[in-house]
C-alpha cells in the first residue's frame, strides 16, 4: 500500500505556478530534512504529476510513504498554513493497483561551470589553482533543458535551479529518498 | 420583434461614438517600500534601496557557426572563448538582516463621476450612456463593485510575490478627510484572495461605494501593509522593461532612492475582481477581453460575445445586460481607458 498526499499550486494572476511551486519545495525541503534527522533517512518520495508538459515542472506535487504515519508526522497543514492562498492540500490517500506504474524522480546537476568545477577541485584536493585550471583545459561545460524546480537554500541564502530527470521504474522494497524526496533509483507510484 | 432588434443593432453602431474617453476612477500612487520590525511596526521605518548583484555566469548560448568553423583550425580559440567571463549584473531587493517585515505604502484616489466621459463626440450616445450608468447606480448604489475593491486593499493582493509565504500580513487603511481620520486594520490571511464576502470590509466599502457613486466627490485612502517575511528575505519591487540593452540585465523600479512597486501593478491588483466570466475559477483583472499575460489567455474572447466592447455596445445604447455582465461593464468603466469606435 502506498499513502500520498497531493499539492496542488493555484495559479494567481500575476504570481506564477513557478514562483509557487519553488516556494513549496522549500517548505518540504526543510520538513524531509527534519524527517531524516529524526529517523535517520528519509523515507518520503515526492513526484510530479504533471512533469513534461510545456509548463515542465506543472503545479501539482505528491509525496508518497508506504507508512501513513510519516506523511502524518510532517503536519503539512501547519507547515504549509504561510501559503494558504496558493496552495490546495488534499488530505491523506492511498492507493494499490497491480498495474502501478513506477518512476524515479532524480536531481540533475550537470557540470555547467568550469570555473566552479576548477575552484572546489582546487579546494578539495588543495593542489594550486593553475594546476587544476591545466587539468580541465578540454573540459567541456554541459547544459540542460531538463525541468527544475527554482529554489532558495536556507544555509547560504543562494537561489538555485533544482534540474529534476524522470525515468520509469521498477519498483523496489527500500524506500530511502534524498531531503528533496528525489531518488535515482528509488521509484514512485506514476499516475 | 425581429426587426425591433434589427433596429436597436443598427442604432448602436450609428450611435457609438468615434471619440470616447473615460479617466480612471481608482488612482493609486506608486508604492514604496520600507523595512521594519514586526514587533514595533508601526514605528520608524527604513526605506528600501536597491542593491547591485554582479553575477558570473558562464557561455551557455550556442556559438556562431562561424566561429565553429574558425575554432576547428584554431582550437585554442575556443579556451579563449569559454573563458570569457559571461559577466551579468542584476538589480536586487531584500530585506536587511535585522528586519523582518516589508512594509508598503501607497495611497489611493476614489474618484466620482464616472456617468461623465472624459472626452465624447456623439450628444445622442451621451444621453443614453448617462441613463444607463445612472441606472445601475441607482439599482446598486455601486455596493458590489467597492466591496470588491475594497477586500482587494483589505488581503493585501497588491502585495503580488511579497505576499507569498508571509507569516502574517496586516494592512492598515486610513480615509483622510482634512482633520478627520477614520482608519481600519485588517488581518489580510484572514481576508484571503478567494472570495470577496468578509463583513470585516463592509466599512471601508461604503466609503469607497460613496464616492464612485457620487455621494461624495472622492476620497482619499492611505494604504500601508506589513508583510512578514522574515529577516533577510528577498523581496519584489516592480520590474523596469528594458527597452534599451545596457550591461544590466534586470533592472528594479525605485522612487526617490526607494524600491517600489509601479501604480499600474497596485491598480491591477484592486480590480482584480472579474468573477463573471464563464467557468470562473478565481478572479481576473479587469480588462477588455480578460487577458490574463502570465497565463497567455483570454477569459472574454470577442467570439463568445463576453468581452467589453461587445457588452458595451449594448449597454451604452440602454440595452439591458444581466447583472453580472453590468458590474463588469462599470468595473471597465471604473478602470478607464479610449473605447471610441474607429469610422473605418
Amino acid at each position: 500500500m502506498h499513502y500520498y498526499v497531493e499539492i496542488t499550486c493555484l495559479p494567481d494572476e500575476g504570481v506564477s505556478t513557478a514562483f509557487i511551486m519553488g516556494k513549496v519545495m522549500d517548505v518540504l525541503h526543510l520538513a524531509l530534512v527534519n524527517l531524516q534527522q529524526r529517523l535517520g533517512r528519509n523515507p518520503v518520495g515526492i513526484s510530479f504529476p504533471e512533469y513534461g508538459g510545456a509548463a515542465q515542472m506543472g503545479g501539482k506535487i505528491r509525496l508518497f510513504s508506504q507508512d501513513q504515519a510519516h506523511l502524518e508526522s510532517l503536519n503539512l497543514p501547519q507547515q504549509l498554513q504561510r501559503l494558504a492562498d496558493y496552495v490546495h492540500l488534499r488530505g491523506i490517500s492511498s492507493i494499490e493497483r497491480p498495474t502501478l506504474a513506477f518512476a524515479t524522480f532524480q536531481r540533475v546537476q550537470p557540470k555547467s561551470s568550469r570555473e566552479r568545477l576548477i575552484r572546489r577541485q582546487a579546494k578539495r584536493t588543495g593542489r594550486a589553482d593553475a594546476v587544476v585550471r591545466a587539468q580541465y583545459q578540454t573540459f567541456d561545460e554541459v547544459r540542460t533543458d531538463l525541468p527544475f524546480v527554482h529554489m532558495h537554500s536556507h544555509s547560504s541564502t543562494q537561489s538555485f535551479r533544482l534540474f529534476i530527470e524522470k525515468r520509469t521504474a521498477q519498483p523496489v522494497g527500500e524506500w530511502v529518498f534524498s531531503t528533496y524526496g528525489l531518488s535515482g533509483c528509488v521509484g514512485v507510484p506514476d499516475f | 420583434m425581429a426587426k425591433e432588434v434589427k433596429a436597436t443593432a443598427k442604432k448602436a453602431k450609428s450611435a457609438m461614438p468615434s471619440v470616447l474617453a473615460f479617466e480612471k476612477k481608482l488612482v493609486p500612487s506608486d508604492a514604496q517600500m520600507f523595512a521594519v520590525n514586526w514587533a514595533e511596526r508601526h514605528g520608524k521605518a527604513q526605506g528600501l534601496a536597491l542593491q547591485l548583484k554582479s553575477v558570473r555566469g558562464t557561455i551557455s548560448n550556442r556559438l556562431p557557426v562561424a566561429l565553429l568553423v574558425a575554432l576547428e583550425k584554431d582550437p585554442a580559440k575556443l579556451n579563449a572563448e569559454v573563458e570569457k567571463p559571461n559577466l551579468q549584473t542584476v538589480d536586487h531587493c531584500a530585506l536587511p538582516s535585522d528586519c523582518d517585515t516589508l512594509k508598503v505604502r501607497f495611497t489611493l484616489k476614489v474618484l466620482s463621476g464616472v456617468a461623465v466621459p472624459s472626452a465624447c463626440n456623439n450628444q445622442e450616445f451621451n444621453d443614453s450612456y448617462r441613463e444607463a450608468v445612472e441606472g445601475y447606480i441607482g439599482k446598486t448604489s455601486f455596493t458590489e463593485l467597492a466591496k470588491r475593491y475594497a477586500t482587494n486593499l483589505a488581503n493585501a493582493r497588491f502585495l503580488w510575490r511579497n505576499r507569498v509565504g508571509a507569516e502574517s500580513i496586516e494592512v492598515v487603511v486610513t480615509h483622510l478627510e482634512g482633520e478627520k481620520q477614520t482608519q481600519w486594520t485588517f488581518d489580510a490571511k484572514a481576508i484571503g484572495l478567494h472570495d470577496f464576502d468578509n463583513p470585516a470590509v463592509a466599512a471601508l466599502a461604503q466609503v469607497m461605494a460613496d464616492s464612485l457613486s457620487g455621494k461624495r466627490e472622492f476620497a482619499l485612502l492611505e494604504v500601508v501593509a506589513y508583510s512578514r517575511l522574515g529577516q533577510g528575505q528577498e523581496v519584489y519591487p516592480s520590474e523596469e522593461l528594458v527597452t534599451v540593452k545596457e550591461n544590466k540585465s534586470k533592472v528594479l523600479y525605485e522612487t526617490g532612492g526607494i524600491a517600489a512597486l509601479h501604480s499600474q501593478k497596485v491598480g491591477n491588483a484592486l480590480r482584480t475582481i472579474d468573477t463573471w466570466y464563464d467557468d470562473a475559477a478565481r478572479p481576473i483583472a479587469v480588462e477588455a477581453y480578460g487577458a490574463v499575460t502570465n497565463l497567455g489567455m483570454a477569459y472574454r474572447k470577442p467570439t463568445e460575445k463576453k468581452d467589453f466592447y461587445t457588452l458595451f455596445d449594448r449597454f451604452g445604447v440602454g440595452e439591458r445586460l444581466s447583472d453580472t455582465e453590468e458590474h463588469y461593464v462599470m468595473a471597465m468603466l471604473v478602470r478607464g481607458g479610449v473605447f471610441g469606435q474607429s469610422s473605418k
